[in-house]
């Protein structure tokens, strides 16, 4: 018999992977090439690739690193207009300044008085914004939360080699529940609801 | 106009960048200021070292329930909301059986986000440099004394270096290659940075630490992981009364979103010796298999029991993704009529929808 915390499993894991293909599906992706994304990115979850070993050990995860990166450059290269790659890669660089300078402004942890909410969720409704911003895309709000964070821990990597601090750096490590993915998919949303809004108040139609 | 506000936004991200780096070396100060809880008599309750926001609660070693209404300075003041009742354990500690090694008692997994953290009276500092911090032995100790117990633990040393605020967004990682043995609990091992009186105890003639449970309020599984937290209290007190300092139910996530049964844990604070952090581990392996119902005899009552919060758990995340859905399509259609409508598109079974989102931007 199942019992309630394995449902509250399901029940969490459906909604997080329903939403999360719906998602991917409003970015010029069709309802298949948003699945075989999804599935990818929890099949590769399981793989991680050892890149360094050491002090400072490096590794990237199949499905919450190359997967979305791969997505990125699918979705880089079909954009439309040079001005619209050019705002999408702005967009991360920001997001990943700004998710990099909170990160240090919260010292210790979620409880700093500088945050009024976790983290992991302040670091996606960043790129949410940035990437909407900059792009007013959903695409680019993706890209932003996608790549924002993936230079945030390619700065972090940098930092720790060069000051050969003892730490283990695995991009994307968490797979398909890592923080570069959750930006991505929170972005998104974030960017359909703000720009349903906006059409509302400027009295355009959703449809 | 929206190109000056652009270029404003931009520089304000870099300037926040810079100065972000700058805070690089700020961070490595350590400046381990602590808060106290008071109550509507300004009398204190009890102190932490994370500061606390309106809205969370504390459950003292009393049961006594606090809400945070206000943050001034130092001081966190509360209003006292009720006296709680734990899970009723006694049943499960009367046929709890110890397993003997080899026999199958459940899967645990434990990390530390904060792998640095030491205690200064010990080791003369409360956070090593080289990541290898005493709370690693503290969190060993308890993984060594479970499995002598039958228990299968997966104990990870894991770096996340350094002590900021993406460390837990490093510790993610670490908690998902934990999960992938299937863990019945996954415990986060922390200490607190408070002045020693907080957490010095002494359990059955033995100096040791008091533990405090630590619950995120901002994922999920707060309903469930709050209901452990209480299981695990309340086995507490049945085997060492006085071992809990309380539960706090406080903003963050602290990765406990990945599932219920993942839990914070604080064995005493920078002030306290690295010894009685040991000691209070040591007993605590004997708290977690029963709270977290591994042995066959309390398997059914933790099942039981977690399942109320999990209930409310589920309830809030449906109730969530409806309104969300509701928000959306009073926002994009100006009504909710076409719910139905909604849900067909997005289950496949209509062609009617936007081809392409972004087109109409």
């Amino acid at each position: 018999m199942l019992t309630g915390t394995t449902i509250l499993l399901i029940v969490a894991a459906l909604i997080y992977f329903g939403v999360g293909q719906r998602l991917l599906d409003r970015m010029r992706l069709t309802d298949t090439q948003a699945l075989i994304f999804i599935v990818l990115m929890i099949g590769g979850s399981f793989v991680t690739v050892p890149l360094k070993m050491g002090r400072t050990s490096v590794g990237i995860n199949l499905g919450g690193g190359l997967v979305p990166l791969a997505l990125v450059i699918y979705l880089l290269v079909k954009a439309d207009t040079t001005k619209e790659k050019i705002r999408a890669l702005i967009a991360s660089v920001v997001t990943a300044g700004i998710v990099f300078g909170v990160g240090k402004l919260s010292i210790f942890d979620p409880s700093s008085p500088y945050l009024f909410i976790d983290p992991l969720w302040l670091f996606s409704i960043i790129a949410g914004i940035a990437g909407y911003l900059a792009g007013r895309s959903r695409r680019s709000a993706f890209i932003a939360g996608v790549l924002g964070l993936f230079l945030v821990d390619v700065i972090h990597l940098f930092q720790a080699l060069a000051g050969n601090i003892p730490t283990r750096i695995v991009l994307g490590g968490a797979g398909v529940f890592d923080a570069m993915i959750l930006a991505g998919l929170i972005a998104i949303g974030l960017a359909e609801f703000v720009g349903e809004t906006r059409e509302r108040i400027e009295g355009g139609s959703g449809n | 106009m929206k190109k000056r506000l652009k270029l404003v936004a931009i520089i304000l991200c870099h300037l926040v960048f810079v100065f972000g780096i700058n805070l690089v070396y700020a961070g490595e100060i350590e400046f381990l200021e602590h808060f106290t809880l008071v109550d509507e008599n300004n009398d204190a309750v009890t102190m932490a070292g994370r500061e606390l926001d309106v809205g969370d609660h504390y459950i003292t070693a009393d049961n006594k329930l606090y809400e945070v209404v206000r943050v001034a300075n130092k001081n966190i003041h509360l209003k006292y909301i009720e006296t709680v009742e734990l899970p009723d354990v006694s049943e499960d500690l009367l046929t709890a059986q110890v397993g003997k090694p080899g026999s199958s008692q459940g899967v645990v997994g434990i990390y530390h986000t904060h792998n640095a953290e030491s205690y200064v009276p010990t080791s003369g500092t409360d956070s090593k440099d080289d990541g290898n911090g005493d709370v690693l032995k503290v969190g060993k100790i308890l993984a060594d004394a479970m499995e002598k117990s039958g228990v299968e633990v997966h104990w990870s040393d894991n770096s996340h270096l350094p002590h900021d605020g993406q460390a837990y967004i490093r510790s993610r990682r670490t908690a998902v290659e934990l999960l992938r043995h299937n863990p019945d609990t996954l415990i986060d091992v922390h200490r607190d940075a408070t002045p020693p009186e907080v957490y010095d105890t002494s359990i059955e003639g033995t100096p040791a630490t008091k533990v405090r449970i630590v619950v995120g309020r901002q994922n999920q599984n707060r309903w469930a992981n709050l209901e452990y937290a209480k299981r695990i209290k309340a086995v507490a007190d049945k085997f060492y009364p006085g071992i809990i300092e309380g539960i706090f139910d406080a903003r963050g996530n602290y990765n406990q979103d990945l599932g219920p049964k993942m839990i914070l844990l604080e064995f005493g604070a920078h002030t306290n010796r690295l010894e009685q952090a040991e000691a209070a581990a040591e007993f605590f392996a004997k708290v977690i298999p029963a709270a977290a119902g591994l042995t066959p005899a309390t398997r059914q009552s933790a099942q039981e029991q977690m399942g109320t919060g999990a209930r409310k758990s589920i309830f809030w995340m449906i109730f969530i993704v409806v309104a969300a859905v509701v928000a959306f399509l009073l926002i994009s259609q100006g009504k909710i009529g076409s719910l139905r409508g909604f849900l067909r598109r997005e289950a496949g079974l209509s062609n009617e929808r936007d081809s392409d989102p972004d087109s109409k931007e």
